[in-house]
């Protein structure tokens, strides 16, 4: 491939380092902090309002800041540790950070209160309160690693998410109708002898029908959806080359509603089953046959028909599908279920009097 | 050099008429007969004798298998087996030296077809022929071919394919013919190829039922409907089945069996 896309070349890097979980880490320490703060300060406000409670939660929410970012790179440093080793180490360290917080909100504490203060205790006095700020910080070490396996949790099931799709891709491109080689060289070979009898009419409609047939198949897309019309349109320029190729030994007879041509379908759904008809009716016959395709809308549903008047099968058990058209419908229906689910019909039976039936029931979508 | 008599077999029109627009540009071709299915062919083919059988695989009715299987080794003609498109086959054709021409035909590989049709038809050996066409068939459909059981009676031929043994009853045969190390046992509308041998299988049939008519062929006396004289001494056998079998002259004294 010479041109690649752009890779979401609309997104600034302003707007990609917001979303990035550096941005939502500063954001929450940013609001965390001054909620505790803020919290704090209230209490003052109301009963002390001469206080230095300004200064106070101030410089209490940077070393909260400064302490817990230091927690921050401790964890991820024993992020992949086993649960036991990194809970011993998560609590001990809330603990030793709990007490470096404290110490420095005592000094700040001890330079407006000179009076009271940690000096009756001696030097152990500059943890008083150690506990409460432990809690806190284990607090915001619970919301760390929580958040943090939020997150993963998040990534990991958009990527099951990513998976499954791409699964489903790759099954439905792999079920898509496949140009069946046989028929593009016995066409070309056709085409060969119209030149030679310099029927160039002839040889210039089958070229011209062949290029849009190829076109039609190689274009289309397998999770998409076409209108019946346009399905028909494409089913058309097959069996105009076919008519070529079978002269008067092939017939169809075509029968469908104005309503059911507007319905969506998957694009060639219906070609391999045409294909098996083509082979097993027309081309194992002396004689021919006939080819009957039927679409209408019943309820909320469009049914569609394929028939012919082939040999059919002798012995049909009830759900089985026939031999050697098995590949074909097996497919079809593997295309159906993949896209509709169970909400889908296909029924394989014995014509009257003799040949084969596929019907093909689904929900009637219109084009919006 | 005389000329190379041809038949081409293809269900469709089109390409029977781009082959034999192609063979008339080549000197000393004779197009005798136009088949649009394998019955057609195998009825011109002992009707015309051409030298040469251009036959596409794939057709309704008989296939080109199935004509190969139900023509007799000694009235068989060359084969070039003609498709549109089938890698394994190709595969095949060369495995067994057999000549195959893929569509739309090419005129300078055409050509060197009908080169090697002529280096073919000098050193003529239709049983090699037939054998070699016999184990491309094999090959391709995935079929091995089954083992004749000596110990069969005068009335039942015993046939072994893997664990299971056929009891063919020998009045069901309509006629054998040999092709190598295999033998075509034409009976009703299957064909059984089986490994064995021309005296092994006669020694295991009733001589009164069964006569040799050609260097490679076994006929069932009880088929036959109809002989026609041919100029060169040879006859023509019609059996009720409608094959229809070349008896040649060193066989002519068999003739008072059928009267």
């Amino acid at each position: 491939m010479v041109s690649s896309l752009p890779l979401r070349a609309t997104t600034s890097p302003w707007r990609r380092w917001f979303e990035s979980h550096e941005a939502q880490f500063w954001a929450l320490q940013f609001v965390g902090w001054s909620g505790w703060a803020v919290a704090g300060a209230i209490g003052w406000i109301y009963w002390m309002p001469d206080s230095p409670y300004v200064q106070v939660y101030g410089s209490g929410a940077v070393m909260g800041v400064v302490v817990s970012t230091a927690l921050r790179y401790l964890y991820r440093g024993i992020w992949t540790w086993p649960m036991a080793p990194r809970v011993v180490v998560a609590l001990s360290a809330s603990y030793l950070a709990g007490g470096v917080w404290r110490l420095g909100k005592n000094l700040v504490l001890g330079l407006y209160y000179p009076a009271r203060g940690p000096h009756d205790m001696g030097w152990l006095g500059y943890f008083e309160g150690i506990t409460s700020s432990f809690y806190i910080l284990v607090t915001w070490s619970g919301l760390y690693f929580g958040i943090k396996w939020y997150q993963m949790l998040q990534a990991e099931s958009a990527k099951v998410l990513r998976i499954s799709a791409t699964a489903h891709q790759a099954q439905l491109k792999a079920l898509r109708y496949q140009l069946n080689p046989h028929f593009l060289f016995n066409t070309l070979n056709a085409i060969s002898t119209l030149i030679l009898e310099r029927d160039t009419t002839r040889a210039n409609t089958m070229v011209t029908n062949l290029s849009k047939f190829l076109r039609h198949s190689l274009d289309s897309d397998p999770m998409q959806k076409v209108s019946l019309e346009q399905e028909l349109g494409a089913l058309n320029l097959y069996l105009d080359i076919e008519k070529v190729r079978f002269e008067d030994r092939l017939h169809v007879d075509t029968d469908v509603s104005a309503a059911a041509r507007k319905a969506l379908i998957p694009s060639l759904l219906l070609q391999p089953l045409l294909e098996n008809s083509i082979k097993y009716a027309i081309a194992a016959s002396e004689s021919g046959g006939v080819i009957r395709v039927h679409g209408r809308v019943v309820d909320d549903l469009l049914e569609i028909e394929v028939a012919d008047d082939g040999p059919g099968m002798p012995t049909l058990p009830p759900g089985s599908l026939p031999q050697g058209r098995g590949v074909g419908i097996a497919n079809t229906r593997d295309r159906l279920e993949e896209i509709y689910g169970t909400r889908h019909r296909l029924m394989v039976e014995n014509n009257a009097p003799s040949g084969l039936v596929v019907r093909i029931r689904v929900p009637y979508e219109v084009c919006s | 050099m005389s000329s190379i008599r041809c038949a081409i077999v293809d269900d469709e029109a089109l390409a029977r008429r781009g082959l034999a627009m192609r063979l008339a540009a080549i000197p000393e071709i004779e197009v005798v007969a136009n088949c649009a299915n394998g019955r057609e062919a195998i009825a011109a083919i002992e009707g015309e004798q051409p030298d040469v059988v251009f036959l596409d695989i794939q057709m309704p009715g008989l296939d080109g298998f199935d004509v190969v299987r139900r023509l007799q080794t000694d009235a068989m003609p060359l084969v070039v087996f003609v498709t549109a498109f089938d890698r394994y086959a190709v595969t095949a054709f060369d495995v067994h030296a057999l000549d195959y021409l893929l569509k739309p035909v090419e005129e300078a590989r055409l050509a060197q077809t009908i080169e090697r049709v002529r280096a073919r038809l000098s050193e003529r050996d239709t049983s090699a022929e037939k054998t070699r066409l016999l184990e491309f068939m094999l090959h391709m459909t995935d079929k091995s071919a089954i083992e004749s059981d000596t110990r069969g009676t005068l009335d039942r031929l015993r046939i072994r394919d893997g664990n299971e043994v056929s009891l063919i009853p020998t009045e069901e045969i309509d006629w054998i013919d040999a092709a190598g190390d295999y033998m075509c046992v034409h009976a009703g509308n299957t064909t059984h190829i089986m490994r064995s041998t021309m005296k092994a299988l006669e020694a295991q049939l009733d001589d009164k039922r069964f006569q040799r008519i050609h260097r490679s062929t076994i006929v069932n006396v009880e088929r036959v409907v109809k002989l026609t004289a041919h100029d060169n001494g040879e006859y023509f056998l019609t059996l009720a089945c409608g094959a229809r079998l070349k008896l040649s002259r060193t066989y002519r004294d068999r003739l008072s069996h059928f009267a």
